[in-house]
């Protein structure tokens, strides 16, 4: 025994709920260990401080009284009956529960004629009365839908080759108009460059006229000075 | 008439069987309580809540035959719950009881009201310790639980609950120290 082991033994022994044999060997092992000796005396000591811990008493006797009820025979009655009827155990009450939960689905499936069913097309759920459903379409039937779905389709194709023309010819005349509007504005942007070149060739020879005229005045005041 | 069967007839819708209990078991619980808050309101309050606790779930005790353990496990759940509820206040009482009262060591001093003194900082020396330490000192130390009872009421195993009461008489041993209470003190009982 080590002195932790002998630890672990000390409150057993402290309270009396060490056995004998297991006893003797730790008070043996205390005898030979002063710190362990003085150890468990300390605990004793506490111990008999601890007794002198006063306590007070309640100041009033506790009484319960049931709940009033108005109809206290009546619940009573009630309470008697389900109290001889109903299991008392925890358990038992479970599986009374359970029981009574799962005879209360199955007495409402059948009420409803609930069905659950499964196929290639699918999983099913129903209440009541499951219709007939007709697995497919007779010849007739396919026949009359692909030339429905044919009609339709040539209703359709008409309507989009129709739609495709107008909006086709409204581009083509969109197109002739700008480009109408384009040679218009080429046409005047053209002359007016014209009228611009004519007026600079009138400045120009006016100004020459003038230059030959001055020149003309100087020569001939020259002469007339000689 | 045993507890076991008092809770049976009390099922069976004898109503009077449950204040029997409550008689048999009241002051146990209020003890308990009052050494665990060291208050009698408190206890008071307890001890009520416990009870009525009690009727209304007394019909899922699986065991009839462990009654006892079953009521001091339903007040040591609303101890702990009161603590919650109350933890700041409580908390700072206790903050103010960590100051190491000065003892009367006065030779010629009154041996009774030293001893008087010396019994309320007991209970103060109790309070200080740890909450989960101090349910188990007072249910081993006052309530005479044994160790797989105790440890089937707090729901925690067996060494756990031998280590927290050892710890708990080590560390009051040091408060006591601490303020000079010795077993002297209580000599003349």
């Amino acid at each position: 025994m080590t002195k932790e082991d002998a630890r672990l033994l000390f409150i057993d022994y402290l309270y009396g709920e060490l056995d004998a044999e297991a006893e003797k060997e730790l008070r043996s092992f205390i005898a030979k260990h002063a710190d362990l000796q003085k150890e468990f005396e300390e605990l004793t000591d506490t111990r008999a401080i601890l007794s002198h811990l006063p306590v007070q008493s309640p100041a009033e006797q506790l009484v319960l009284m049931p709940p009033e009820n108005s109809n206290d025979n009546q619940t009573k009655w009630w309470q008697q009956l389900l109290s001889a009827l109903l299991p008392q155990s925890v358990f038992a009450r479970t599986s009374f529960g359970i029981l009574a939960a799962v005879l209360m689905l199955v007495i409402t499936a059948s009420a409803t004629k609930f069905s659950v069913s499964t196929g290639n097309d699918g999983f099913q759920i129903a209440f009541g009365k499951q219709p007939d459903v007709q697995s497919g379409f007779t010849p007739e039937q396919v026949q009359a839908i692909v030339e429905q779905v044919k009609k339709d389709n040539a209703i359709l194709v008409a309507q989009v080759v129709t739609e495709a023309q107008k909006h086709q010819s409204y581009q083509i005349q969109q197109s002739l108009t700008d480009f109408a509007s384009y040679l218009e504005e080429q046409r005047n942007s053209d002359l007016n460059l014209l009228s611009t070149g004519i007026a600079g060739l009138q400045e120009s020879t006016y100004k020459r006229f003038q230059q030959t005229d001055q020149v003309l005045g100087e020569i001939i005041q020259t002469v007339s000075f000689k | 008439m045993e507890d076991a069967r008092l809770v049976q007839a009390f099922l069976g819708g004898n109503h009077q069987a449950f204040n029997t209990l409550v008689g048999r078991w009241q002051s146990k619980i209020h003890h308990f309580a009052y050494r665990y808050f060291a208050s009698s309101d408190d206890a008071s309050e307890i001890t009520q809540k416990t009870f009525i606790k009690a009727y209304q779930k007394l019909d899922t005790l699986d065991d009839v035959q462990k009654f006892g353990s079953w009521l001091y496990r339903i007040a040591n759940n609303l101890c702990l719950d009161e603590l919650k509820r109350a933890g700041r206040k409580r908390s700072i009482s206790f903050e103010t009881l960590k100051v190491a009262p000065q003892t009367e060591t006065v030779s010629g001093a009154d041996a009774t009201l030293e001893r008087n003194e010396a019994l309320v900082l007991l209970h103060k020396a109790l309070l200080q310790l740890p909450n989960d330490q101090r349910m188990v000192v007072i249910m081993k130390e006052y309530e005479g639980f044994t160790f797989p009872e105790i440890a089937e009421i707090l729901d925690e195993p067996i060494n756990t609950v031998k280590s927290r009461l050892y710890y708990g008489l080590r560390a009051l041993k040091k408060t006591f120290d601490s303020w000079n209470i010795n077993k002297e003190v209580f000599s003349y009982d």
